[in-house]
């Protein structure tokens, strides 16, 4: 019986992820169509692009130019739309009206041809009642407060139109106000150990001046800014919630409530559209795509395509769409003392505050 | 001493001169002599005698030169046709014979047989002249194992020196038909010690006996996937004897019944992380896997590390993927059979094993000597450090649980009747870092009861319950829920079977009954925001009729024909969703319900499924087989992943899932080599499955009322071609097999977003063209040997994202079309060393140590990719290797 206990294991580390590399020859770009009309007043934009390799994330994207951009209506009326910026298509005169019928042709330089399907210009029911709640999932941090899961979260009471067919989609764009204190950047001195040495921007309006910072001698372009977020999930109306032509409680957002966003307020703006079934259900794969969580047990992911088909004998793959949707907007703004807590505006950043967030701008908003 | 000496070398002496006359080549001298004249003439000086009469070579001449041919082949070329033979004896004398009976070649077959010190019992049925020679006589009898006096199902009989041959039933009994006279009747059974009956046929009779286990494991053969009756049995079936796969290097050192069934040709596994298996392009849904008789639905432990089978509470497993009987039906690509062990009659025994992993221990034996018996085993797992070793972090910070545990109780109430008891449990539990835990069981318990009415007639009449469940329960207080699923599944079945001359026929019914609870989920706390769902259960009633006949048409050709009837019913309570009339079944297009009460049909579907299976010898050593069957399968597995999970649903067919239909053909051709060292065989397939079930992207099937919705209807297609080539004796033992196959399927309708990939056919999740397995078995000595497999196939097919973009600032991320790319292929490299006590018959402990090497060049095979969403909230692909390392174990296993 001495066998027993004498079980002897050599091991080592046992399963691995590592990033999944694609080879070059297993990537295939495809064509970005990203276009709506609205019942609102235009000019509207078509942005045409490629997609980019999953293993590059750096989110920049090849604009296509010198396309032919046509957009067309259930009257016979047309239009060539007019490049302004690359890849940016712009119409000149078109003017959306709600129950007209509107489909875009698109030639590219490359001769490849795509077509949307016709899209109706629905109309759109209002929203009312765009509310917060705030909710409390932690005791506030005293000394650590730029990120927190409090927050408030942004409900609305929405009526559908019975043209709508219960299919609704919401998307928001917040904004709020950042100060940062780019005079105090440093640098890593030259001489030996840890000395650091002033490194303002120029944006600062202050200058190192023989290793002493000086100034200001222009008043500061990069100490305030103003950060907008948007939804990254599409927001989608479920069927099942639908009474009446009204779908109440409906939650849209959440905002984040840490020092920066609410240092001072948050302005929040909301839109309800209208959309063809088609865009639906796009809209609709692109959601589970995104609540697909990192498991190993997950679905087949599904493949989003939108409402253009290729017509050429040559195409790129096409993803997007070209939509047509009517859009109401309310805004609703979030002040630092909803906020049922003090937050100390420990935070300073020392650096451009048009380089701490992605969209982030020195120019007012014209509603601030 | 000195006379021994003298003898010893008279002997050789002798010995050299008959041989020596054989072996002479003729100089071209003979050409156009008469073979009398000419045998004359060199008998004469030679010392040799040639015995023979003038008139049986009457008319025998060398009609040509054999210059440069010994003389036996001279003889043997020119005698062709004739029935005459020839022999040596005292070592001089070359003694021809007129032998219509073979009875030369029989005295030669008596000579090797006791050379190999096989036991020849003489037997005799009836008197000698009571019968015209050449009648034929029907001989029956059960071939039984001599210590656990358990009938030996597979055995091979056969006749010596002719073609007659058959193979025992499930029962151990045969039935064989032999032209009165005296002969030798060779009893085999892998791994068991031959027996030879020296027996004079004169009147139908019993012949039945035992065969005792060979003692000298280290001749055994290695896992072939066949044995000698390869050449006999049916196109597709395969039996495996647990005796072989213990000496194959094991995954932490458990033997696993799925995981040898995987490298069988024709059988692929899409990775370590699945213990379900692939059957000829097959889902692993398509499988009937029944212990005991009953269905088995989870048959692995941990997500598939290991199979949840302990190998020694098995007695045999039996497996068919194609040319299936028509007593088997439900599943459409194949049939796993394992029988679990009877308890010895005679004597109590214990086996076990200690693993790094898990331990077992069986123990078995006489409750009351001769008529009861028991047999139970345990197996568990006993840390979670299993586990603990994985790298990617969600695992590594969770815990693991098995146990399977099995008992037989059986009882001969007389020589012709037998009640067995089975019960079955397996138990797993996985916890996850987040609180979440993971909970799955299937428990069985069967009542089996043979009666033997005649030597001729059987009936076995089975009646078990069967249960699988499992349940989800997370304790964080924000999401604590508690998810349940469950399906209980009563079975029985009869059949009755007959043998009538040159018939074996089989009658029966089975019955089977689901009760599908598909799920519930409920807040466990107070503060909990999961909302309550239940889904209400679901039941039906699977009934079917077989019947078969196996027919000898004569020595060389056997025909099994069989059908089966069958018929499903999905039965109240129930709600049916109805939707518009040709539009896609969607939430949009959901226009009413209809509620059925308790019992009421919901919906009904009925299958024939026919049934043949041909085999043709040429010879005793080559055959050509032919199979077809149709199969109906009424329950379907809807997973969300691609290897069989935990958190599966098996759903049932209904309104609208009709029932997968299942069309194979089969055809093959086998050959053993004379001597019986080596068997090849090359075997190909087509089938056809209709109503399989895909998804449809992107949705959800977790407590989804409107599975319908969720779900594509499509066609499966596979064929493929499967070659193999087994070494069967000698030192070193192996095999080789290589497939080609493909698997498709096609899903296809009228509306947009209801088809995949435009309606084309694309390769099913588990379509890998190239397989191949290389197992062998190496003897170093009597104690030691080096066993080891490589496998190899191509990687399976996946959906990749492989671009992204953003648009209304929402990423979007662009996928391949649907299973368009493949992971890199997946090849592995096992070896072991086997360390086997000694080989004494007789003694107290019978032990062995198995150190073994998985993954020896530590290639991490990509199991699956996966999407992690980055912080720019773009998927971003991970390819996760199960086992990333080498991984060495050593486990010890004991028999008392």
């Amino acid at each position: 019986m001495k066998y027993f206990s004498f079980v002897l294991i050599f091991f080592l580390s046992f399963s691995c992820v590592d990033p999944y590399l694609l080879s070059v020859a297993q990537y295939q770009p495809a064509l970005v169509v990203e276009g709506m009309i609205t019942d609102q007043p235009g000019p509207y934009v078509v942005k045409i692009s490629e997609t980019t390799s999953i293993n590059d994330q750096s989110g920049d994207f090849v604009l296509i130019t010198g396309a032919t951009v046509i957009l067309k209506d259930d009257q016979g009326n047309f239009e060539t739309l007019k490049e302004m910026s690359t890849g940016s298509y712009y119409t000149q005169t078109f003017q959306g009206t709600v129950g007209r019928t509107y489909s875009l042709s698109i030639t590219t330089a490359d001769g490849f041809s795509y077509e949307s399907a016709p899209e109706k210009l629905l109309p759109v029911g209002d929203f009312s009642n765009l509310r917060y709640e705030f909710v409390r999932n932690e005791d506030p941090q005293i000394d650590r407060q730029i990120s927190s899961t409090n927050g408030f979260n942004i409900y609305l009471d929405s009526d559908v139109l019975p043209e709508q067919e219960s299919r609704v989609l919401w998307r928001w764009s917040g904004t709020y106000q950042i100060t940062s204190y780019p005079q105090f950047q440093v640098r890593y001195g030259d001489g030996r150990g840890l000395t650091f040495v002033p490194n303002p921007p120029l944006c600062s309006g202050y200058r190192n001046i023989l290793g002493v910072l000086k100034g200001p001698y222009y008043p500061c372009e990069c100490c305030i800014c103003w950060v907008t977020q948007n939804n990254n999930v599409p927001l989608l109306s479920d069927p099942n919630f639908v009474s009446n032509n009204r779908i109440n409680n409906q939650w849209v957002a959440f905002v984040e409530a840490n020092v920066r966003t609410m240092s001072d307020k948050y302005y929040l703006q909301v839109e309800q559209l209208s959309i063809s079934k088609a865009m639906y259900d796009f809209w609709n794969l692109v959601k589970q795509q995104r609540s697909n969580e990192s498991n190993l047990f997950q679905t087949p992911p599904p493949k989003t395509s939108g409402n253009l088909e290729p017509k050429s004998e040559k195409y790129l793959p096409v993803i997007g769409y070209f939509a047509a949707c009517s859009i109401k907007t309310h805004v609703i703004a979030l002040e630092s003392n909803d906020v049922p807590y003090v937050m100390l505006p420990i935070d300073s950043i020392t650096s451009s505050c048009l380089d701490v967030y992605k969209n982030s701008t020195n120019i007012k908003p014209s509603f601030w | 001493m000195k006379l021994l000496y003298t003898l010893f070398l008279f002997f050789i002496v002798v010995v050299a001169h008959s041989q020596a006359i054989l072996e002479k080549k003729l100089d071209g001298s003979e050409k156009g002599k008469s073979l009398s004249s000419y045998l004359r003439e060199i008998e004469s000086g030679s010392g040799n005698k040639f015995i023979f009469l003038d008139q049986w070579f009457e008319g025998i001449v060398f009609d040509e030169s054999y210059s440069g041919t010994p003389l036996d082949e001279a003889l043997k070329k020119i005698l062709q046709g004739t029935d005459i033979t020839y022999a040596t004896f005292y070592n001089y004398a070359i003694i021809f014979a007129k032998d219509p009976n073979k009875t030369l070649d029989k005295l030669k077959f008596l000579q090797s047989v006791k050379a190999e010190n096989k036991k020849v019992e003489i037997r005799s049925l009836g008197a000698k002249g009571q019968v015209k020679s050449g009648t034929l006589i029907q001989v029956n009898g059960t071939v039984k194992d001599g210590k656990t006096q358990e009938p030996l199902a597979g055995a091979s009989v056969y006749v010596e020196g002719t073609n007659l041959s058959t193979t025992t039933s499930t029962q151990g009994t045969f039935m064989i038909q032999i032209p009165a006279g005296e002969h030798f009747i060779v009893f085999h059974y892998a791994n068991y010690e031959d027996k030879v009956f020296n027996i004079g046929v004169y009147e139908p009779g019993d012949i039945s006996t035992d065969l005792m286990e060979t003692p000298r494991v280290l001749d055994e053969v290695v896992v072939t996937g066949r044995q000698a009756n390869a050449v006999t049995s049916n196109v597709g079936q395969i039996d495996l004897k647990m005796t072989q796969l213990k000496k194959l290097p094991a995954f932490f050192g458990e033997i696993d019944i799925i995981k040898q069934i995987q490298i069988l040709p024709g059988v692929t596994s899409v990775g370590e992380m699945s213990s379900g298996f692939n059957v000829r392009g097959g889902g692993v849904d398509q499988n009937l896997v029944l212990y005991a008789g009953i269905q088995i639905f989870n048959n692995s432990h941990v997500f598939g590390f290991f199979s949840a089978f302990n190998s020694d509470a098995v007695r045999n497993v039996t497996f068919y993927k194609g040319g299936i009987p028509s007593e088997y039906g439900g599943r459409v690509s194949s049939v796993l059979n394992i029988t679990s062990k009877e308890g010895d009659y005679k004597n109590w025994s214990a086996a076990g094993g200690i693993g790094p992993i898990s331990s077992h221990i069986s123990v078995n034996g006489p409750i009351v000597k001769d008529k009861t018996t028991l047999s139970a085993s345990l197996r568990s797992s006993y840390s979670d450090w299993l586990v603990k070793t994985l790298t990617y972090s969600n695992i590594s910070k969770s815990s693991v649980f098995f146990y399977d545990a099995s008992l037989k109780l059986a009882h001969k109430f007389s020589e012709n009747d037998k009640l067995t008891l089975t019960g079955y449990a397996s138990q797993d539990k996985f916890g996850l870092p987040s609180d979440t835990t993971f909970w799955w069981q299937n428990r069985i318990a069967s009542l089996h009861y043979d009666h033997r009415f005649s030597d001729r007639a059987f009936s076995t009449v089975t009646f078990g319950f069967g249960s699988y469940s499992y349940n989800v329960k997370d304790k964080n207080p924000n999401t604590a829920y508690d998810l349940k699923y469950g399906l209980t599944y009563p079975t029985l079945k009869m059949d009755y079977n007959y043998q009538l001359n040159k018939h074996k026929l089989n009658v029966g019914v089975g019955s089977i009954y689901y009760g599908i609870d598909p799920g519930s989920i409920k807040p466990t706390s107070s503060s909990s925001n999961v909302k309550p769902v239940t889904i209400t259960k679901q039941q039906s009633v699977e009934n079917s009729v077989f019947a078969s006949d196996e027919f000898e048409i004569s020595e060389s050709v056997r025909v099994t024909g069989g059908i089966r009837f069958s018929s499903f019913t999905a039965m109240g309570p129930g709600k049916v969703y109805l939707y518009q009339p040709n539009q896609p079944i969607s939430d949009q297009t959901l226009t009413d319900s209809v509620s059925y009460g308790s019992s009421k049909p919901i919906k009904n579907y009925t299958g024939f499924e026919p049934r043949l299976s041909l085999v043709y010898k040429f010879n005793p050593f080559t055959s050509l087989k032919f199979g077809y069957n149709r199969i109906y399968q009424y329950i379907h597995l809807i997973s969300n992943s691609i290897s069989i999970s935990p958190i599966d649903i098996w759903q049932a067919s209904n309104y609208y899932f009709k029932p997968q239909i299942g069309d194979q053909y089969s055809a093959g051709i086998f050959r053993n080599s004379k001597n019986g060292k080596y068997d090849f065989s090359v075997e190909g397939f087509y089938k056809h499955i209709d109503n399989i079930l895909d998804f449809k992207d992107g949705s959800s099937i977790i407590l989804n009322p409107k599975l319908e919705n969720a779900l594509l209807r499509g066609v499966g297609l596979s064929y493929g071609v499967e070659f193999s080539v087994n070494k069967n004796v000698g030192r070193l033992q192996g095999s080789l097999n290589y497939t080609y196959s493909r698997s498709f399927r096609k899903v296809q309708s009228p509306y947009a977003g209801e088809s995949i990939n435009n309606g084309n056919y694309y390769p099913s999740n588990y379509d890998q063209p190239n397989v191949m397995n290389l197992t062998w078995r190496y003897a170093l000595s009597r104690r030691f040997s080096f066993t080891g497999n490589f496998t190899y196939r191509t990687g399976r097919p996946i959906t990749l994202p492989y671009s992204y973009t953003v648009i209304d600032n929402i990423p979007i991320v662009n996928y391949s079309d649907r299973n368009a790319y493949r992971v890199p292929d997946y090849h592995r490299l096992d070896i072991a060393l086997v360390i086997e006590g000694n080989h004494r018959r007789k003694k107290f402990l019978d032990g062995s140590w198995i150190i073994s090497f998985y993954n020896v060049y530590a290639r991490k095979n990509v199991y699956s990719v996966f999407y992690k969403t980055s912080s720019a909230g773009i998927q971003e692909p991970y390819r996760l290797s199960i086992i990333g390392t080498v991984l060495p174990s050593i486990s010890y296993r004991f028999k008392i």
